[in-house]
């Protein structure tokens, strides 16, 4: 690596790693005294000493906890990371680069903006938001993502706008249906295949008649409590209707990862303490693929034109 | 993840003013690296210059346990009101020396 510009680059930052150090001589010292400089080595760019700030800044990207949760990736999320990690041009096999950095450095302070911008419209979210938090969040979303999102469509609203999702099992695309035909891959087989039928049935009377559409609405599936809605017991069968595959955001906010779902099933119940769930492709975008569960606002979606893809929103992978 | 005054600085930008040089993937990630790093360098000398000596361990130590928390602004906002601003400008100043910096000679293509 010898272009003119990242040598131009080194040398710029090593003159102002000299320049810090020597204006800062005295701090640097009280700090070392205290135990405060930072033992971390790792973020060393070639050719270039950490200095003493740059180590705790940088290392502020990454905290144990994530560095042993990139070790342990489970193959599915590892392999999302890799094929992400490509598209973003970082080399996958490079664990310095995605210890320091996460594994995205080109698109993580977006996600790191868009999560940093919620986490201060609504430090300490709650399942129902107030008028003006709705519009912050749904405004942000709108700003980042460029996704119209909705607290209420239609004069209709789920129970919540904010909860805990949790794993869910595949669903029955058609009479017959196996997990292999979901994936040849059998680590997407881990999670299973519901026993019944999803609240609105299969997507398709049979696998001739089954449409790219139907797969993609089956791998971005979540379940929604649709029948604790407000004005469910009175308009059950027009919400029926109206729920049926309707199209959400969600996102995670301590990550800002978003995926675009429809709700191709209802649940889970009250009693298990949380308020979605999710397929298996839903958490990975989400970025809880490791956990399985964790906090999620749901937005319902303005696109009558059908336009926006289902699936993890690009500019807010990965991780 | 991020730091506390991520959302200030302009990180998310990095991306549209790196696009203009022909950089193998390997260059840019250490290019953006680099511009990154002397963007830190920038804040942290605001820092150390805003906070009275006596406040910098502490500081620094609370920031080391939780780089994210905004609440290293709340108290930074105590020493001077308007540093989310002067997080904004520094950062600027910074970003733009660096480009310069990294750009051609004039006369070269």
């Amino acid at each position: 690596m010898n272009s003119r510009v990242h040598q131009a680059a080194v040398k710029h930052v090593r003159l102002i790693e000299r320049t810090f150090e020597r204006r800062h001589r005295e701090a640097r010292k009280t700090l070392r005294k205290h135990g405060v400089v930072p033992a971390f080595k790792g973020a060393t760019v070639a050719g270039l000493s950490t200095g003493m700030f740059a180590g705790p800044v940088l290392a502020a990207h990454v905290t144990p906890a994530q560095t042993a949760a990139v070790t342990y990736e489970s193959s599915l999320q590892q392999s999302l990371i890799t094929k992400q990690a490509q598209v973003a041009g970082i080399d996958p096999d490079s664990r310095r680069v995605l210890a320091v950095h996460g594994p995205d450095i080109t698109l993580a302070s977006r996600a790191g903006l868009f999560q940093r911008d919620l986490q201060e419209a609504v430090p300490n979210p709650q399942s129902l938001l107030d008028e003006q938090q709705e519009q912050a969040v749904t405004g942000l979303i709108d700003q980042h993502l460029n996704i119209p999102a909705k607290a209420e469509l239609e004069g209709i609203r789920l129970n919540a706008v904010y909860g805990i999702i949790a794993g869910e099992q595949h669903l029955p695309l058609y009479p017959g249906d196996t997990l292999a035909n979901h994936s040849s891959d059998p680590t997407k087989h881990l999670t299973g295949m519901v026993p019944g039928l999803p609240s609105w049935g299969y997507f398709a009377p049979s696998k001739a008649q089954l449409t790219q559409k139907d797969i993609e609405r089956e791998r971005y599936y979540i379940a929604a409590q649709t029948f604790l809605a407000p004005g469910w017991r009175q308009n059950t069968e027009k919400m029926y209707q109206w729920f049926k595959y309707r199209k959400m955001v969600m996102v995670n906010p301590e990550t800002g990862q978003a995926v675009v779902v429809v709700i191709g099933d209802g649940g889970p119940s009250p009693f298990t303490g949380r308020t979605f769930g999710g397929s298996n492709e839903v958490l990975i975008g989400l970025g809880l693929g490791l956990k399985r569960t964790g906090p999620v606002y749901a937005f319902f979606v303005d696109d009558p034109e059908d336009q926006i893809p289902l699936g993890p929103v690009p500019s807010t992978q990965l991780q | 993840m991020s730091t506390f005054y991520y959302h200030l600085a302009g990180f998310h930008t990095h991306d549209q003013y790196l696009q203009e040089f022909e950089l193998s993937p390997t260059e840019y990630r250490e290019v953006l690296s680099l511009l990154e790093q002397a963007i830190h360098y920038a804040v942290a000398d605001l820092i150390l210059t805003t906070l009275p000596g006596e406040q910098h361990v502490q500081f620094f130590r609370e920031f080391q346990r939780e780089p994210y928390n905004l609440d290293h602004l709340r108290v930074l906002r105590q020493y001077h009101p308007r540093i989310d601003e002067r997080i904004t400008v520094v950062a600027d100043h910074a970003r733009q020396r660096f480009l310069d910096a990294i750009q051609p000679p004039s006369g070269m293509v």
